[in-house]
């Protein structure tokens, strides 16, 4: 039978039809006898329009809607609805975009213009001869999170998520959750300091029953779709039965082995066997097997033999751990750009020179009035290392450093009056809540600001004192200034368990490395991704402040879409036809999402051929680019829908 | 022993000890200048196998779509064939014993005939690398070396880069003065002498396909030729049908071909079809540093993304 | 230290607060037989096979670097002859890491 088509033109209050000839248009389509009824308007998006278009479809017995307007883009989910109002598969709708492609872009052309129209419209007629009446796909969608990475934003996530009632993993990769904000002594532009409000909130996680805490875990594997996502993840080994320790600290005196402490960015040094972090959580000891002097054979195991409540167990090995998550969260942070790379800053070179973390860790431990190192009267930091540097690649402004060089410099000024610290940058951004002012503030206590770049740092090899050379751009002034240390304002940058995650959901990553958000105006915390979302630095460089709000925002549209119970997937998506693929699975190497699986499909010939799923396949097309003998297509924009809108043309 | 009564030495012990159904070798019928593929199943056959320089096909276009379990005797070139195919899925690695044979190059018979001005041989004669034609009117002495088809002037690959039998040692390296030296000279030249070169040599075809089912790596069920639905290219001789085929097939080879020339050694009409596979061949490794079938399990440039891919083709 | 070239470049700054146990090595280098257990098992690397022969015509081990010993023994564990110990110095000296 063949189809019943109904053609809107529509006139856009003007927009259109000032430059196409809607008359023209509408006459050219006439004469197929699929075409029932060709009808123009003022605004068919109006709800006159709309109604219009409902009566039509049960007047005239349409079985498909042509709708010569604006961008799909703009109102083509207005349409949809109607269809779907009307009883009608909102997909096979078609939209001539005789607007944006047309008479706007056209407007001196009007002639010309009404020819495109004309053509656009029959292509989607063309189309819509050829349209399926597809059904959304339905997936039921329970309510477990997965979020990984246990930095603020993870911490935050969880526990909204569990308190909201959802079932959450959180999987952190390192001994302890709390991420970055863990090692900083206090926090722009209020200087609370970060342990003590951070640890409360470290301290809920494990105590929230909705959340399993994995620390020391890494995500192994995630296959899947929303609603049906298999997570893989391997748990280490940690020897110590956190139950049983006590903290005792006795295993710290007895082992031998002493290697550089992570939490401390190298500064100290911890044991084989160690307490991650003093806030650390879950607080129970650990025994490193990289570094302790052996496990298999047992080389030393001095440990155990002071560990009174019998805590340590050499006997245990990693694990595999399989569980089933609805939506995921990916909060696995940032790291700081390595400024060794930066030659003439002598980062690695000079003992005085440290990046902004190491100073964090040092005001921390002066803080508590243990100073690790004189660090002497006249201090210096250089801004933007590694940020806003297309030397290296990174040209985004890492957001935080003015920030927390200005909060570094208060802290040190305060700590010990007499000092004279220099902040040398490039532009100053104080453009959040409180930072201006704060700005202001540390200028009055006597931080000087010096715009300009430091062009290199030397050592005199006795007194270890450094002579930096900078031009200020303001004076226009060559300064040599000697300073007791220099601290070096480290950019923020993509690190390599987000890469691993990224690789793992096939999620795509923007121009700066840091993971791609879906719309980054409208959909700043979802992917491309059905049911992944983004919280924190992951996305890109952002402050605490910021990484919270992001939590609470990917929490939400975790929350909105697992509250609905069920999931409708688009049903535009890729078909193999079975009979020509010859399964060379060059379509399952390219899809990003992983939709495609070359199976057995005859057991009796052994034949092999692509199989689609299609809750994971996204309907991109790829594949069918791909496909050298054109088995792989898609279903709703078909290679046969296409060709015959080009010979329409 | 020379490498063909080793060859059959090994034919005759798989199919003995029943370690593979058939031998696919090649056998001489008596043809001048020419070998045909042979399938040989009863051990007593093996003598038919003959290795020479006229071992021109190549076999692994016998391997796909298969369930026995075959030996199969391969070139170089050939073993990277059989390794793009194990790749894609079309051959199991251990259904195929492969005969590995190093090889010093295989005449191309019409650069014989065009030497002979097309006069017709009735009979050829190898000997140690010289060939004895004769004709009805002439007799010839030519070298072996002077005949060699042009893949394998340019060969990097003579020995087998998998098998599970090498007849014969490792032969050295080929000394390859300018493997792109053809190419680098269209390269070079202007739209229009290129345009005007591809119009000559792909106006010669006449949709025989004989270069597509020479050809390995066209295994698929359906050509995108014979397809119409939608039709994607004319069948017709026409130029601008005949050009769209030989682009599409060339394309469809990218990051794939392995450059065995089988595609126009059959060829009917002398086409330049290696001038589109080699060219393409030559981007693939300069932009990705690929080449195909020299690894088990290794992805087609193609059909993965790196971040430090060339992306020049941006503007 | 171990993970020098690594993210930890610098010697730690309380290093020389930290005490590890000195170990000291004693090896009979006529009862080797040139097994070379303790080499390869030495969780610190400290030793290595010496140039010299002993009287069984073996080369015995020799210390490569006894400050990283912390006498953890194994050496003296894995030993099939009995040739190789350690004894912790007691020396109050601190020393590196
Ligand atoms: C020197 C410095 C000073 C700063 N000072 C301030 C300040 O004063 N005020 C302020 O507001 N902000 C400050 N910031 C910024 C602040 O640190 C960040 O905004 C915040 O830490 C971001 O938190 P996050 O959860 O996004 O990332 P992170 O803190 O990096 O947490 C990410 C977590 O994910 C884990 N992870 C990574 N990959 C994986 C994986 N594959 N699997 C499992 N787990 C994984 C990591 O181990 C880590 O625990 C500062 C930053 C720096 C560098
Ligand atoms: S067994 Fe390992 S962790 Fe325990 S004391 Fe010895 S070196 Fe340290
Ligand atoms: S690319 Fe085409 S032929 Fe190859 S497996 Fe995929 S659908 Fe089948």
């Amino acid at each position: 039978m063949a189809p019943r088509i109904g053609v809107y033109v529509c006139h856009c209050g003007g927009n259109i039809s000032e430059v196409v000839d809607i008359q023209k248009v509408m006459e050219s389509l006439e004469g197929p006898v699929d075409v029932v009824q060709i009808k123009d308007h003022e605004h068919i998006c109006s709800e006159v329009g709309q109604k219009l278009i409902l009566n039509d479809i049960k007047e005239n017995k349409l079985d498909r809607v042509v709708i010569a307007a604006c961008s799909p883009q703009f109102q083509g989910i207005t349409f949809m609805k109607t269809m779907e109002h009307a009883g009608l598969s909102p997909y096979v709708l078609e939209m001539a975009n005789i607007r944006e492609q047309c008479s706007w872009p056209h407007y001196d052309y009007p002639q010309e213009a009404t020819k495109k129209a004309i053509d656009l419209t029959k292509m989607s007629l063309a189309k819509a001869r050829l349209d399926i009446p597809l059904e959304k796909k339905v997936i039921p969608i329970g309510k477990r999170v997965l979020i990984i990475g246990g930095g603020i934003a993870g911490i935050q996530a969880a526990l909204d998520l569990g308190d909201a009632g959802f079932q959450v993993y959180l999987v952190e990769k390192d001994p302890s959750i709390g991420g970055k904000m863990a090692q900083l002594s206090k926090t722009f532009p209020t200087e609370d300091c970060a342990a003590c409000i951070l640890s409360p909130k470290m301290a809920d996680v494990p105590n929230n029953p909705n959340i399993k805490l994995m620390t020391s875990t890494e995500v192994k594997d995630i296959s899947g779709y929303i609603g049906n996502y298999q997570v893989t993840v391997t748990r280490k080994a940690l020897y110590v039965d956190p139950d049983k320790c006590t903290c005792c600290d006795k295993c710290v005196e007895a082992c031998p082995v002493t290697v550089p402490n992570e939490y401390d960015e190298g500064l100290t040094t911890r044991k084989a066997i160690y307490l991650p972090s003093p806030i650390a959580v879950p607080h129970s000891y650990i025994l490193d097997d990289k570094t302790c002097l052996g496990l298999f054979p047992l080389a030393c195991s001095k440990c155990k033999e002071v560990c009174e409540p019998n805590a340590i167990d050499y006997d245990v090995y990693p694990t595999e751990e399989k569980f089933t998550v609805d939506t995921i969260i990916v909060a696995t942070g940032f790291d700081i750009y390595d400024a060794r790379q930066k030659r003439v800053y002598g980062l690695g070179k000079y003992e005085n020179v440290f990046n902004a973390l190491e100073m964090e860790r040092m005001l921390a431990y002066a803080g508590e009035g243990k100073p690790l190192k004189d660090i002497g009267n006249r201090i210096a930091f250089i801004q933007c290392v590694g940020s806003r540097d297309e030397q290296v690649e990174h040209e985004y402004c890492s957001r935080v450093c003015c920030m927390y060089a200005t909060k570094l410099a208060c802290l040190l000024n305060r700590e010990r009056p007499g000092k004279e610290i220099y902040i040398f940058y490039t532009d100053l951004r104080a453009y959040g809540k409180g930072f201006e002012e704060y700005y202001k503030r540390a200028q009055s206590e006597g931080i000087k600001y010096i715009r300009g770049r430091v062009a290199e740092i030397l050592e005199d090899p006795k007194t270890k004192k450094l002579t930096l050379r900078a031009e200020d751009t303001l004076s226009r002034k060559i300064i040599e200034s000697e300073f007791n240390t220099v601290v070096l304002s480290v950019g923020l940058i993509p690190n390599e368990g987000t890469r691993h995650v990224a690789g793992l959901l096939g999620l795509s990553r923007s121009q700066d490395g840091f993971l791609k958000e879906a719309h980054l105006k409208f959909r700043p915390v979802d992917t491309l991704i059905e049911g992944v979302f983004l919280a924190g630095t992951v996305q890109g460089p952002k402050d605490i402040p910021d990484s919270v709000a992001q939590a609470g925002a990917a929490s939400s549209r975790a929350i909105s879409l697992m509250n609905k119970g069920v999931y409708e997937a688009e049903p535009i998506t890729a078909q193999i036809d079975e009979s020509i693929c010859i399964g060379c699975g060059m379509c399952a190497d390219v899809c990003a999402y992983k939709a495609i699986e070359i199976t057995v499909v005859d057991a009796h010939t052994g034949k092999k051929t692509a199989v689609v799923n299609e809750f994971l396949c996204k309907g991109c097309g790829t594949c069918a680019a791909t496909c050298r003998s054109g088995a792989a297509d898609v279903i709703g924009v078909s290679d046969h829908q296409i060709s015959k809108m080009i010979e329409v043309m | 022993m020379d490498l063909q009564t080793k060859l059959r030495q090994e034919a005759r012990k798989l199919l003995e000890e029943k370690l593979v159904d058939v031998v696919i070798g090649y056998e001489d019928e008596g043809a001048p200048l020419r070998t045909t593929p042979c399938f040989i199943t009863d051990p007593q056959d093996v003598d038919r196998l003959v290795w020479n320089p006229f071992c021109d096909h190549n076999l692994a276009r016998y391997l796909t779509a298969r369930k026995d379990k075959a030996a199969v005797v391969a070139k170089g070139c050939d073993t990277r064939a059989i390794v793009v195919l194990i790749n894609e899925n079309q051959i199991e690695r251990k259904n195929v014993n492969i005969l590995g044979m190093p090889c010093g190059g295989i005449v191309d018979r019409k650069k014989i005939y065009n030497h002979l001005k097309n006069g017709d041989v009735r009979e050829a004669v190898l000997k140690d690398k010289v060939i004895t034609v004769k004709g009805l009117e002439f007799t010839a002495d030519l070298m072996v070396d002077d005949f060699l088809a042009d893949c394998c002037l340019s060969c990097r690959h003579r020995n087998p880069v998998l098998c599970d039998v090498q007849i014969g040692e490792n032969l050295p390296p080929l000394d390859v003065k300018d493997e792109y030296k053809k190419i680098k000279q269209l390269e070079e030249s202007t739209s229009e002498e290129r345009w005007e070169y591809f119009r000559k040599t792909l106006s010669k075809c006449i949709r025989c396909y004989a270069c597509r089912e020479a050809c390995p790596l066209c295994y698929c069920q359906q050509c995108f030729t014979d397809q119409n639905f939608p039709a994607w290219v004319g069948k017709t001789t026409d130029i601008s049908d005949t050009i769209v085929f030989h682009i599409m097939r060339a394309f469809h080879t990218t990051g794939r071909c392995v450059d065995c020339g089988a595609c126009e050694r059959s060829c009917p009409n002398n086409v330049d079809i290696r001038m589109l596979t080699k060219k393409i061949a030559k981007d693939v490794k300069e932009l990705f540093g690929d080449e195909a079938g020299l690894q088990l399990e290794e992805k087609a440039p193609l059909s993965f993304y790196n971040e430090d891919d060339p992306q020049d083709f941006i503007k | 230290m171990k993970n020098a070239a690594s993210k930890y470049w610098r010697i730690p700054l309380d290093a020389d607060r930290v005490k590890t146990p000195k170990g000291k090595i004693h090896i009979l280098k006529e009862r080797c037989k040139g097994c070379g257990f303790c080499i390869e098992y030495c969780p610190r690397d400290v030793l290595e096979f010496s140039d010299e022969f002993n009287e069984k015509a073996y080369h015995p081990p020799r210390v490569k670097d006894e400050k990283l010993c912390l006498c953890c023994h194994l050496c003296e564990l894995v030993c099939p002859e009995y040739a190789i110990w350690s004894t912790e110095e007691k020396d109050e000296e601190l020393h590196h890491p």
